[in-house]
Formats: C-alpha cells, sequence, structure tokens
C-alpha cells in the first residue's frame, strides 16, 4: 500500500529536514538555494552512512542540527557554508 | 625552612656542627638525586595507578567505551584534574574534557569519578591500587568523551530570571540600592554557587524529569533572588516555580547536598521555597 510506518526517530529527522528547508525560504534567494544544497547533501549523506540501529550517534546529530536550526531561524543569520574537512592520520 | 635550619645549627654544640652543615647541603643534592632517580625510573614506577575513562567519539561513532590509562602518581599532581591533564599530554591526545580555573571557581570540569558528581580539580586521587572510574555527568547527552551538553541546565537557569528586578526606583536614584549586613547573611550559602551542575545531575528526580523539573541549582538560585531583600517581585517569583513539575518534583532525596562540591545545601534552600509557598 503506502509507505510502511515510520518511527519516533525517523519523524524526528524529516521533521528536521523540513524545518531547515522552511527556514532556507524565509531567506535572500542566491542564500536559499545554497542552504538547500547543503541540508540536502548532509542529510543524504548520513542516511545512506549511519547505520539505522545506532541510536545514540543519530540523536547527537538530531541535537546538533536542532541547535543550527535555532541558529540559522534567527533573522541576523543570512547563509550557511560548509568546509570540507579530511581527517588525517598524523 | 632554611631559616629554621639555620637556627637549630646556630644552636648546637660545635660537635654537631659539622653533620650540621653537611646535612644542609646534603638535602639539596639528595633532592636533585630523587629528580635523577625519578627519571631514571620511568616505567618501572613504583606507584601505578588505573583510570577507567569514559570515551565516545562522535566522528567515528560507535559504543562507548571504559579505556584503562596507567599513570604513576609521582609523576602526577594530586588531583583528578593533573592526572586527565596528565594522559592528555603524554598518553592520548584526543581525550576531551572541559577545564579552566583548577582551582574549584569555575565549575568546568565537573565529572562523575568513582560514581560521585565532583570537580576534577578538587577531587583528590585516591591511593592505593583500586581503579578510578570517570565518566561524564550522569543522564546529561554526551557531546564528546566526557564533554556534555549543559544547555537544557543553563536554560533552566536563564528561565527563573537571575537578576534583580524592581517596581520602585531606587531611594537614591544612580546610587546603590541599600541593604543591612543581615539581609546579606540571608544570601550565604546561596551565591557561592558556580553551577557546575553536580547537584542537578546527582538528583534522581532530575534525571526523570530533565525537561520540566527546574533542578537543585536553579531552585538555589530562585531562593537565591526570592531571598534578596533589593528584589522586589518576590510573590511573583515564586508563582513562577508554584508548579507540580517546576518545584514538587523534589523528593528531599538529598543527594544534591551529597555531591555539592563547594559544600552547598540546595535541598534546604527548596526547602525555604516550598514553606514560603503554602504561608503565602
Amino acid at each position: 500500500m503506502g509507505a510502511s510506518k515510520l518511527s519516533g526517530m525517523q519523524k524526528q529527522v524529516l521533521s528536521l529536514y523540513r524545518g531547515f528547508l522552511r527556514a532556507a525560504r524565509s531567506k535572500p534567494t542566491e542564500d536559499r538555494k545554497r542552504i538547500e544544497m547543503i541540508v540536502s547533501t548532509e542529510f543524504r549523506h548520513n542516511s545512506k552512512e549511519v547505520d539505522r540501529k545506532n541510536f545514540q550517534y543519530i540523536e547527537y546529530l538530531l541535537r546538533l542540527g536542532t541547535k543550527q536550526l535555532d541558529q540559522l531561524k534567527s533573522p541576523d543569520i543570512v547563509s550557511l557554508s560548509s568546509v570540507k574537512v579530511v581527517a588525517s592520520k598524523t | 625552612m632554611a631559616f629554621g635550619l639555620i637556627g637549630r645549627v646556630v644552636g648546637t654544640k660545635p660537635s654537631r656542627l659539622s653533620t650540621a652543615a653537611r646535612l644542609i647541603p646534603a638535602r639539596w643534592t639528595s633532592t636533585r638525586s630523587e629528580a635523577q632517580s625519578k627519571a631514571s625510573s620511568g616505567g618501572g614506577g613504583a606507584n601505578l595507578k588505573t583510570f577507567q575513562i569514559y570515551r565516545w567519539n562522535p566522528d567515528n561513532p560507535g559504543k562507548p567505551e571504559l579505556q584503562d590509562y596507567k599513570i604513576d602518581l609521582k609523576d602526577c599532581g594530586p588531583m583528578v584534574l593533573d592526572a586527565l591533564i596528565k594522559i592528555k599530554n603524554e598518553m592520548d591526545p584526543s581525550l576531551t574534557f572541559r577545564r579552566s580555573c583548577r582551582e574549584g571557581i569555575c565549575g568546568s570540569c565537573a565529572m562523575n569519578i568513582d560514581g560521585c558528581n565532583g570537580l576534577a580539580c578538587l577531587t583528590k586521587i585516591e591511593s592505593g591500587s583500586k581503579e578510578t572510574t570517570i565518566t561524564p555527568l550522569p543522564h546529561m547527552f554526551v557531546i564528546k568523551d566526557l564533554v556534555v551538553d549543559m544547555t537544557n541546565f543553563y536554560n533552566q537557569y536563564k528561565s527563573i530570571e537571575p537578576w534583580l528586578k524592581r517596581k520602585t526606583p531606587a531611594s537614591v536614584p544612580g546610587k546603590e540600592i541599600l541593604q543591612s549586613k543581615k539581609d546579606r547573611a540571608k544570601l550565604d550559602g546561596m551565591y557561592e554557587c558556580i553551577l557546575c551542575a553536580c547537584c542537578s545531575t546527582s538528583c534522581p528526580s532530575y534525571w526523570w524529569n530533565p525537561e520540566s523539573y527546574l533542578g537543585p541549582a536553579a531552585l538555589l538560585h530562585a531562593n537565591r533572588w526570592i531571598s534578596d531583600s533589593r528584589d522586589e517581585y518576590t510573590k511573583e517569583r515564586l508563582e513562577a516555580i508554584n508548579d507540580e513539575f517546576k518545584l514538587y518534583r523534589c523528593h528531599t532525596i538529598l543527594n544534591c547536598a551529597r555531591a555539592c562540591p563547594k559544600g552547598l545545601n540546595p535541598g534546604k534552600q527548596i526547602t525555604h521555597i516550598k514553606q514560603l509557598q503554602q504561608s503565602g
């Protein structure tokens, strides 16, 4: 029939994603695209890489995301940017 | 110390003078030789103690683990924070913990040491060969290793409005609002709180209701502002916390008084608020 029932944690992740996209809508157009790009790559990357059962890490990411979303919602914040850091073994 | 030695040398018989005179430089050289022996013994240190420290890395997330570190107590300061810094400097730089003043006044290094909450800079390393277990503050979300998420705790402190609120301006405008010594003495036992969160994280009631129950630290500060004679919003403050969850989750378990590293008694202050609620 439809999609299988989503767990509470999955619903939280989806609502966080929705929250980011809604916050992006309130920013100027150019920055809006950048925010959407960053957020969607991050979420898609994590959905593939992170084990579904690793609850502690998923909750950690949710808390981190909620804090970042609260910062983004503030009208003073104009845009979001990201830097790729590769952890070196040294 | 040197003066005492000289005094003794002066007071002794001449036959002893030579031995005492030999003792003074002997002491100086003995410390130098001790230092040499410490440097050379190194791995064969007599006083090894094992520290089991909670580790969890969000960059390589897996299950949190207790990792063992062995420290020679002769080379280390007396406090747990000294051991942690030594481990971070010499053995494992990835060990993460908060610290600042190293004298028990900032409250950054609050953690659970051998089952009891306390400040790492004020907790002495227990001598003996038993292992010391160091974990983050209980029932708090862990950001990394021993660092926990304190935002909920700080928001609860903010919610009680910890500042002076007045309806009437000061009697002499632009000058201080006067307070008698007796009234100032009422604040003793509350103003010393450094917001380390040791008390709140030791309260089982706070473990089960961290979002709704304010916790001993926030309630201690609420009482600090309620008891301040200069503050004129006492009634409003009492009404704001007169809530089934905010205040009355306290069942006088009194773990908070036991855990406080500054020796304060939040439970007593909470009882004071409850009495005011009853009478007011």
